[in-house]
């Protein structure tokens, strides 16, 4: 398909781990010669990504997403399967495809610890051929952004975990880079920081067209950046498509939280309740039901303020982690 | 791309530096402990010598020689590193940024080199001149030489870890052998005759100590053929790490994000 950045075709990826012997024979046995068993990570994945498009692809612990960005950044070859990034193979052509990637790794540092940030941004900028001046230039004009500036020559280890990764995504971004991957890089943050990266990406996106593949457990994160999100269980894709649709699809119920001065009648119902105290009650109610029960609410109690919500993202993940309904596209 | 590039070195060099000078006791104490193992060696050697004579050394040449051979020791930490980093994972860190990694190894291995030893390399360079002449001019620039083929021999080392894992008893072993092999321990010249051919003629370690050390005592003139032997070292190494390090990648296997 044309405008396709990123391809990926029935890709198995399958890795070797130690088997553990039982006995005390063949454990002597496999200090010398280790059994060793399969294990497949990835399953016949295939979906592809568009030129500027924000994606977020998620999955719980140990589903493969980690190794699926591995894949897709050059550093495992898949074990099967085609994957074509920006037109190339990136295991095989590896140096030559980096050069228009970005990486971050929440849990993965590439700041020197003993030095200031700038001078591991002075050692990218080397690395990827950008002139020293335009350098300074560029990292000091992303660090006025994200409101680090004034902490360029602060050695990193005496940055907060918000600090680091902001300049962390300052790396990853200095050479414009035509796909950005970000693994879990909120992780840890406070609520400030992660907001003014999500914003930060959000104008990258949209000032460069920069395609964003976004991996985390912070479903906040994918709703607030992504237009579409790919979920993954057990190396298998099962959901791809819009998070709107992912909604719909998935959505069976309305939260609503009443907040009210008395109670008039009894209020009878066998609804599931998120929380109930004085004055105040919130609970889940079928989408079936919500006309009947709109009525029912106003008759019951004098109302000071009533609340219809969508359920958020990640209820929705979590029932599918949990159903694992196949809902493939 | 281009082998090396003056600029990408400069930045490791740099950034190394500036992580050592916020520790500077750590350079204090390497020096002296390099120099308190030379006095022990002196010990050494003083009995060695009342006892009887040793072949092709007295015993100012063998403390000469020590203090080359200890001086300039380079029991590279950033072997120590790099391996951890393969083990633990953070070397993807390299693997996604625009610089290969035999690459990345040896600027890590020079700017290493040159920030812990270049004190003591002038150091064993005055005092070289001072008792030995120009000949310890020569043996200073062939060891620079030589620091290349051992920074070459080493990232082979480190490349081992993309098959084996954790294998900190597998290294140390062969470091040691290494530095035996190189003349780092006792003069390849005082090895029974076998091993002398076997590691002066067929193996490249020499050229990390033993070669240099005789240079500068002004046992070994420089020649073309010498600087040619180097060079071919130096190509095969190189040749024979860009070929490990591409198959280690295929190799690599670090599970979880």
């Amino acid at each position: 398909m044309a405008n396709n950045q990123i391809l990926v075709e029935n890709v198995n990826k399958t890795f070797w781990i130690p088997d553990k012997a039982e006995g005390f024979l063949p454990k002597l046995k496999n200090i010398f010669i280790r059994k060793k068993k399969d294990k497949k990570a990835i399953s016949e994945l295939s979906f592809s990504i568009k030129e500027g498009e924000l994606v977020g692809y998620i999955g719980e612990n140990g589903s493969g997403k980690s190794t699926t960005i591995k894949m897709l950044v050059g550093i495992y070859p898949p074990t099967s399967g085609i994957i074509k990034c920006l037109d190339k193979d990136p295991f095989e052509e590896r140096l030559d495809y980096v050069k228009d990637i970005g990486v971050v790794f929440g849990n993965r540092s590439l700041l020197t610890y003993d030095i200031a940030p700038k001078y591991s941004l002075d050692l990218y900028a080397a690395i990827y051929d950008i002139p020293a001046k335009k350098a300074v230039e560029i990292y000091t004009g992303f660090s006025k952004r994200l409101k680090v500036e004034h902490l360029l020559d602060v050695p990193v280890r005496k940055l907060s975990l918000g600090e680091r990764m902001k300049f962390e995504i300052i790396a990853s971004l200095m050479h414009k880079p035509k796909i950005i991957f970000l693994d879990e890089p909120t992780i840890g943050l406070d609520l400030l920081a992660r907001e003014e990266i999500i914003l930060f990406l959000k104008e990258v996106n949209e000032k460069n067209k920069t395609t964003i593949i976004l991996t985390t457990h912070n479903m906040d994160d994918i709703e607030e950046l992504c237009d579409r999100v790919i979920i993954i269980d057990d190396g298998k894709k099962i959901y791809d498509g819009p998070i709107k649709e992912v909604k719909k699809a998935y959505v069976s119920w309305k939260r609503i939280t009443v907040i009210h001065d008395a109670e008039l009648k009894k209020f009878k119902h066998n609804f599931e309740i998120f929380e109930e105290k004085k004055g105040y009650l919130q609970f889940k109610c079928p989408n079936e039901k919500l006309k009947a029960t709109i009525s029912q609410l106003v008759d019951c109690f004098d109302i000071v303020d009533l609340r219809i919500e969508e359920p958020q993202l990640k209820e929705i993940v979590k029932k599918i982690y949990v159903d694992k309904v196949v809902k493939t596209k | 791309m281009s082998i090396f590039r003056f600029r990408v070195f400069q930045q490791y060099f740099s950034q190394k530096f500036r992580s050592f000078a916020e520790y500077p006791l750590n350079f204090s104490m390497t020096l002296f402990w390099s120099f308190f193992s030379l006095l022990v060696f002196y010990f050494f050697w003083s009995l060695v010598f009342s006892k009887g004579n040793v072949p092709n050394y007295n015993l100012s040449k063998i403390i000469l020689y020590y203090l080359f051979v200890l001086g300039l020791q380079y029991n590279f930490d950033f072997v120590k590193d790099i391996r951890r980093s393969i083990i633990d994972g953070t070397i993807i860190q390299s693997i996604v940024r625009k610089i290969s990694l035999e690459e990345y190894f040896i600027y890590r291995g020079l700017s290493n080199f040159f920030v812990w030893r270049l004190v003591p390399f002038f150091i064993v360079l005055i005092v070289g001149i001072y008792f030995l002449g120009v000949s310890a001019l020569f043996g200073m620039l062939i060891f620079l030489l030589g620091v290349i083929v051992g920074i070459l021999v080493y990232c082979l080392l480190i490349s081992l870890s993309f098959w084996t894992g954790e294998n900190w008893a597998l290294s140390a072993i062969i470091d040691e052998i290494i530095v035996l092999s190189s003349g780092g321990i006792l003069p390849l010249d005082l090895f029974p005759v076998f091993f002398q051919v076997l590691l002066i003629d067929y193996l490249p370690f020499n050229l990390m100590f033993f070669i240099p050390a005789k240079v500068f005592l002004g046992d070994i003139a420089v020649s073309g053929f010498l600087l040619i032997k180097y060079l071919l070292w130096i190509l095969a190494l190189y040749l024979i790490l860009k070929f490990v390090v591409k198959r280690g990648l295929r190799k690599y296997e670090q599970l979880g994000g």
